[in-house]
């Protein structure tokens, strides 16, 4: 099962982020955001991929930034 | 001890908010530094905090909240960070020094500024204010309450000059956060600088700014954010681009406390409590001969009255307050002499009391009583 990495600009994002998916009952992981991957504020949302870009929608209504969204390769993020 | 003084720091607090600051102090971490429980636990003290101060005032997106150390700090971000030389601004002739300094320094740096006068009692002179705006003009500052007359601006009729002529509004709300309603939509506001220890009921050391999205500031302090930390730049987005270095999370989740208290009891009954005591303030200070600064009528003001009693230096009389009767008033220019000009009282300086959410009107009663005892001593 692929899974991605949703990175947000500030933390204040990828906690609007939490609460929003847990009010919508989704299912998601907030994680560390690997150093190599090197971008945003370092607090990520792990998501399955195939309900990723529905996430992302949602995010972008409810003016939740997104910085970019990072494919998890098995294992990666016990890099 | 008899404190009225809640113009300068409100007191007492709100029982939650010193549980607030004890919990918070007492738990650990910092936020953005991370992920650990502890420092998420940090995040989310500013998280909840951002929200409850977006939702008092009308702002859209808690993202354009940003926290400084007071409305002084506040307001020297939105100066410095819109202001290039060449700039011209419009503030009022009732500014606190947090303004006014801040301008006086521009000056030197090639931003002009002009002073809207004001009548003694305070009122704005729209006329004026539109005929000053010129091509260069970028920022209209303005205080929302005078700390010294009490009275309240027309911001709202201010907002929507500014909006005609494509000119910002900054407008500093030290004296009326938490006890007059302020939206920054409604009211035309593009950078709103609050204070979070009077009317918030939040501890000293708290504060913020409202960018408005879309507003370009520079940062005051660059430095670590926690976030995008392989950048030797600063981040450009909102918060983290003007929230460099530690928080004051303690006082923060102290201000959030302060602000879901407000939030519950109701900025309408908050408001009423204070005219009900302005009331009783202002007829007893007059029936006592003073002469009061600002408008006579409560529900033009906020809750502080400043007053002169004829013999009397205000000083004296704020010392013998203190000294007998443990009663906590302040004396002097109250860091506002250009409101003290414009209300003729620069000389003099005068006694400033301000009541606070706590009293009874008998508390307020029993001030007018002393400074009665106080007065037939001469
Ligand atoms: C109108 C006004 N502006 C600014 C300030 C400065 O507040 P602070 O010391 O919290 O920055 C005050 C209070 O002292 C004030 O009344």
């Amino acid at each position: 099962m692929s899974e991605v990495l949703v990175i947000f600009p500030s933390i204040h994002h990828a906690l609007a982020a939490e609460e929003l998916l847990q009010s919508l009952e989704y299912e998601f992981v907030l994680m560390p955001v690997p150093p190599h991957v090197a971008e945003g504020c370092g607090l990520g949302i792990k998501i399955r991929e195939q309900i990723s870009s529905e996430i992302i929608t949602i995010l972008c209504q409810k003016a939740i930034q997104v910085e970019k969204t990072h494919p998890l390769a098995k294992g990666e993020e016990r890099k | 001890m008899r404190y009225f003084d809640n113009a300068a720091t409100s007191w007492p607090k709100p029982e939650e908010v010193y549980e607030a600051v004890n919990r918070t102090l007492r738990q650990g971490g910092n936020a953005g530094r991370g992920v650990n429980a502890a420092a998420l636990g940090a995040s989310r003290t500013l998280y909840s905090a951002r929200r409850s101060i977006a939702s008092l005032f009308g702002i859209p997106d808690a993202q354009q909240v940003v926290f400084t150390q007071n409305v002084t700090e506040a307001l020297n971000l939105a100066l410095y960070g819109l202001l290039s030389p060449g700039d011209h601004v419009l503030a009022s002739s009732l500014e606190h020094n947090a303004v006014m300094r801040p301008l006086e320094d521009l000056k030197g740096r090639g931003v002009a500024y002009d002073l809207i006068p004001c009548s003694m009692r305070g009122e704005l002179d729209l006329q004026s204010l539109i005929r000053n705006i010129k091509p260069e003009t970028r920022l209209i500052c303005l205080t929302h309450a005078s700390n010294v007359l009490g009275n309240i601006l027309p911001i709202q009729e201010v907002g929507r000059i500014a909006r005609e002529h494509g000119v910002f509004l900054l407008v500093d709300a030290a004296q009326t956060a938490g006890l007059i309603p302020i939206d920054v939509q409604r009211m035309g506001i593009d950078l709103l600088a609050f204070t979070g220890h009077k009317g918030l009921f939040g501890p000293q050391g708290t504060g913020g700014l409202f960018v408005r999205e879309g507003i370009r500031l520079r940062p005051l302090i660059h430095g670590g954010t926690g976030s995008h930390s392989a950048l030797l730049q600063q981040p450009e987005n909102m918060p983290d681009i003007f929230e460099s270095g530690t928080r004051n999370l303690p006082g923060i989740a102290g201000l959030d406390a302060g602000v879901r208290f407000i939030t519950h009891q109701g900025l309408e009954r908050i408001r009423e409590h204070e005219l009900r005591l302005m009331a009783i303030l202002l007829e007893g200070l007059l029936d006592l001969g003073a002469e009061v600064l600002g408008p006579l009528k409560p529900e033009e003001r906020v809750g502080l009255v400043a007053c002169n009693f004829t013999g009397w230096e205000a000083g004296e009389i704020c010392i013998l307050l203190d000294r007998e009767y443990q009663t906590i008033t302040r004396a002097g220019l109250h860091c506002a002499p250009l409101a003290h000009r414009t209300a003729g009282t620069i000389n003099s300086g005068a006694l400033r009391i301000s009541p606070g959410f706590f009293h009874t009107p008998d508390q307020v009663e029993e001030l007018l009583k002393i400074l009665g005892q106080i007065m037939s001593r001469r």
